[in-house]
């Protein structure tokens, strides 16, 4: 089931979504996302670089974005940007890594939500920031009709320009 | 071509590529189930849009898909392949950062936005061209260097666009006990 852009108001919170990091996981993430770079899965490559740990990627923060997104918004939602993605601070080995957000702009006319999404590891302690434009379906609209990007027929699909 | 080497050159060197193409990688591996599974694994994601059609059909897609923010993994060329040397130890993943000639041996990614567009689906192959936007030379505390401002527009073997990223990376020269 999706939320429809009916039940969005602006100040509702997004999340949280969480995942506990261990040396384990970051390797688990790493061979996923395929950043092998020392400093996501080694604690002492990462602290000669002035870390305190090993610690998570920009991939790592775009996913967890995306996965909080989507647990929010339900299959039907669909992101469509990241905004001014910025790490702050490090997502280590040992941390609890939490996703949430707010809504910060509804459209019903175009269905378009703004979400300020950012990964904590303490209430207190952000490491991401980010801005999402994501929409969602209308609870009247044939939504899923006019979404579809059919390739059924074999035609090539229209680049897609907003 | 390998992306791993940082070209070194003088800030005018950087300056003179801004507008143009830099790079043009191919992603190793086409979008497939066993990667988009370890995904989900890692981050334990639970969402049926990417391994079940039906599913996935009910939310808009023509069949099961990626998740959006896979673009790099899909976009990112091999590390090591037949006719290329053998990896050199603490290597970096092989994007095209490290192409434009600029002094500084440090880097640091600051900022990125990325707009999503065609969804991936399995067997879609991904290319990403990577325009060279913007030279801003700046002094940080974690030393002398300058902003490259990179445009890299990933698309599927049909030309579609499916993402395009806007990223912003520091390369500097480490100040000494920074």
């Amino acid at each position: 089931m999706s939320r429809t852009i009916e039940d969005v108001s602006v100040g509702d919170p997004v999340g949280p979504v969480s995942i506990g990091l261990s040396i384990q996981r970051l390797v688990m993430i790493a061979a996923a996302n395929r950043d092998f770079a020392p400093t996501h899965h080694d604690a002492a490559v990462a602290r000669a670089t002035g870390a305190d740990g090993a610690y998570t990627n920009m991939m790592f923060v775009m996913a967890m974005m995306e996965r909080a997104v989507q647990a929010w918004g339900g299959s039907a939602s669909r992101l469509r940007a990241l905004s001014s993605v910025r790490m702050v601070a490090f997502n280590r080995a040992g941390d609890t890594v939490t996703c949430r957000g707010t809504v910060t702009a509804v459209d019903t006319e175009t269905r378009e939500v703004s979400l300020e999404l950012w990964l904590e590891t303490e209430p207190d302690r952000r490491t991401a920031t980010a801005a999402a434009r994501v929409t969602l379906p209308s609870a009247a609209s044939a939504f899923r009709g006019e979404e579809r990007t059919s390739r059924q027929d074999g035609s090539k699909p229209a680049i897609r320009r907003r | 071509m390998t992306a791993f080497a940082m070209a070194h050159g003088t800030w005018e060197d950087a300056e003179r590529l801004v507008g143009t193409v830099i790079a043009e990688l191919s992603g190793a591996d086409a979008v497939n189930d066993a990667m988009v599974r370890h995904q989900l694994e890692a981050l334990e994601w639970d969402s049926p849009v990417f391994t079940d059609d039906d599913a996935a059909r009910a939310a808009g897609y023509d069949g099961r898909i990626a998740p959006f923010s896979m673009y790099l993994t899909f976009g990112m060329p091999a590390y090591w392949k037949p006719g290329m040397p053998s990896l050199p130890p603490n290597s970096l993943a092989p994007f095209a950062f490290g192409a434009v000639p600029a002094p500084g041996s440090a880097m640091l990614a600051t900022q990125t936005s990325v707009e999503f567009h065609d969804p991936m689906r399995p067997g879609d192959r991904l290319s990403a061209t990577w325009r060279l936007t913007g030279v801003t030379r700046k002094r940080l505390s974690l030393g002398d260097g300058g902003f490259l401002d990179f445009e890299v527009a990933y698309r599927n073997q049909d030309g579609a666009l499916v993402a395009l990223e806007r990223t912003s990376v520091f390369r500097y020269d480490p100040e000494p006990g920074a």
